[in-house]
C-alpha cells in the first residue's frame, strides 16, 4: 500500500517538475515574442508550437471523431514533449527557428538548433534561458526574421497551414 | 608545428582517411594547413569561441577517400557555463557510405572540477547520438575524453566493451574500441599502454583517448570489428603532445 502510494506521490512529482520545465520555456518564448514584436512593428510573430500540433492532425481528427481506443504509444503523455519556435509574418509564411525538447522530468532541455544538427543539453532554467538567448542571437534568425519582415501583411489562414509551412522534423 | 604536422603527413601517407586534431587554434590550423600545402587534403578548422573558452578542433581529411562537412557543435549548459560535448562532421566515403563523425576533446584532469564537467558533456554528447541512432545513422567518435573506458563519463556516453551487447542495443549502445589499450596487453606484463604518459598515482599511462562506433560498423556473425591503436608511427611519442595519435580501423 504504502509502496504505492510513495510511487504514485513521485509520479506526480515527476508531472509536476516537467510542467514547470514547460511552463518555463513557454515563459520564454512569451518574453521572446514580445521582444520581436518589437523590433519588427508587430510585423512578425512567435510562436511555441507542439509537435502534436505540427506533425499528427490526422491522429487529432481520429481522436476526435473517436475512432481511436486508448492505447499505450498512443498518448500524447506517453511522447516526449517537444516544442518549436516558430516565426510568421501576416502572411501564411512561417519559419522554424529552434525545437526544444524536455526529458520526462522536465530537465535536461534540449535546444536544438538555430543551426541545423546543433544540440544543447541546458540542466537548469537559467541554462535555458542563456542558450535562448544565444540561439536568438544567432545569424540564421536574423536572416529569418528579416526574410519574413520583407515578405507579406496579411493574417495566415489556417493553423494547419501554419504547421505545414513550419516543417519541423519528423521522428 | 613542424613536428605534428610531420607525423599528420607520415598518418596520411600510410593510409589514414581521416585526421582529428585537438588543441589546436585557428593560427596553427593555418601552419598546419601550409605545411600539408601538397597533399590533396581537405582541412575543417573547428574553433570558433563558446562561452568563456573555445573549440580548439581540427579535421583534416584525404579528400580522394571522403569528404567531410563540419555540421556544428554539441554543447551542454550547466550553472551558466558552455560545456563542450563535441564537434561532429557529416562524412561520405568514396565507397558511398556515409556516418557521423563526433570529434571530443573534453576538460583536463587537472581541474579539480573536470569530472563532472566531463560526465556533463558526455550526457550532452549521448543525446546528440541518440538523435542519429534514432534515425539509424552510423556514427564514430574520436576522443580526448580525459577519462578512462572503464570511467563513469564514458559510461555515461553509453560506451561499453562488449560488441556484443552493441549487436543487441544498437539504439542505445556503442562500441568502445580502445579498451584493451587501458593495460598492457595479456602477453606482455611489461609492455607500453595507453595513449597518454603521466606519473600519476594509479599508473604512469591512460588511455585517454578513445575511439567508439556504432553497431553499423559490427558484424556478429563474421566476428568483424574496428580495431583501434595507439599509433607507432615514426615520430609520434608520449612526448609528442603528451599523447600518442590513437588509429582506427573501420572494418
Amino acid at each position: 500500500m504504502n509502496g504505492f502510494g510513495s510511487a504514485i506521490d513521485h509520479a506526480f512529482e515527476l508531472q509536476a517538475q516537467h510542467a514547470d520545465a514547460v511552463a518555463f520555456v513557454e515563459t520564454l518564448a512569451r518574453e521572446l515574442a514580445a521582444a520581436v514584436n518589437n523590433k519588427t512593428g508587430g510585423i512578425v510573430k512567435i510562436v511555441l508550437l507542439d509537435q502534436e500540433k505540427t506533425l499528427n492532425l490526422g491522429k487529432q481528427l481520429g481522436r476526435a471523431f473517436g475512432l481511436l481506443r486508448p492505447q499505450l504509444g498512443g498518448d500524447d503523455e506517453d511522447r516526449t514533449v517537444r516544442k518549436y519556435l516558430i516565426a510568421r509574418s501576416g502572411t501564411s509564411e512561417a519559419r522554424a527557428l529552434w525545437e526544444v525538447e524536455f526529458a520526462e522530468a522536465g530537465y535536461p532541455v534540449t535546444v536544438r538548433g538555430p543551426r541545423e544538427k546543433r544540440v544543447e543539453v541546458c540542466s537548469s532554467a537559467a541554462d535555458v534561458r542563456d542558450a535562448f538567448v544565444d540561439a536568438a542571437a544567432d545569424v540564421r534568425v536574423g536572416r529569418k526574421l528579416q526574410s519574413l519582415l520583407d515578405s507579406g501583411t496579411s493574417e495566415p489562414e489556417t493553423t494547419a497551414q501554419l504547421a505545414s509551412a513550419a516543417e519541423p522534423p519528423s521522428d | 608545428m613542424h613536428q605534428a604536422s610531420s607525423v599528420v603527413r607520415r598518418l596520411f601517407s600510410d593510409g589514414a582517411s581521416i585526421v582529428a586534431l585537438c588543441e589546436m587554434d585557428v593560427e596553427s590550423a593555418a601552419r598546419l594547413q601550409k605545411h600539408l600545402g601538397s597533399m590533396d587534403l581537405d582541412v575543417l578548422v573547428a574553433c570558433d569561441r563558446v562561452g568563456k573558452s573555445r573549440w580548439d578542433i581540427v579535421v583534416v581529411s584525404d579528400r580522394q577517400r571522403v569528404r567531410c562537412e563540419g555540421t556544428g557543435p554539441q554543447t551542454t549548459r550547466h550553472l551558466g557555463t558552455v560545456i563542450r560535448s563535441a564537434q561532429s562532421f557529416d562524412v561520405l566515403t568514396a565507397s558511398g557510405s556515409s556516418f557521423r563523425l563526433y570529434v571530443a576533446h573534453w576538460r583536463s584532469r587537472l581541474g579539480s572540477s573536470g569530472h563532472d564537467w566531463r560526465k556533463r558533456a558526455a550526457i550532452g554528447l549521448c543525446k546528440a547520438i541518440s538523435d542519429d541512432l534514432e534515425t539509424d545513422r552510423a556514427v564514430v567518435v574520436l576522443g580526448d575524453f580525459n577519462e578512462e573506458p572503464f570511467d563513469s563519463a564514458l559510461a555515461a556516453l553509453h560506451a561499453v566493451r562488449d560488441p556484443r551487447l552493441v549487436c543487441r542495443h544498437p539504439k542505445e549502445l556503442l562500441f568502445n574500441a580502445s579498451w584493451s589499450l587501458a593495460g598492457p596487453p595479456r602477453s606482455r606484463p611489461w609492455g607500453t599502454f595507453g595513449s597518454y604518459g603521466y606519473g600519476g598515482r594509479t599508473s604512469l599511462a591512460y588511455q585517454l583517448d578513445q575511439a567508439l562506433v556504432s553497431a553499423h560498423f559490427l558484424a556478429e556473425h563474421e566476428r568483424k570489428a574496428p580495431v583501434a591503436r595507439n599509433s607507432e608511427t615514426e615520430g609520434a611519442s608520449h612526448t609528442f603532445g603528451g599523447h600518442l595519435p590513437l588509429e582506427l580501423e573501420l572494418q
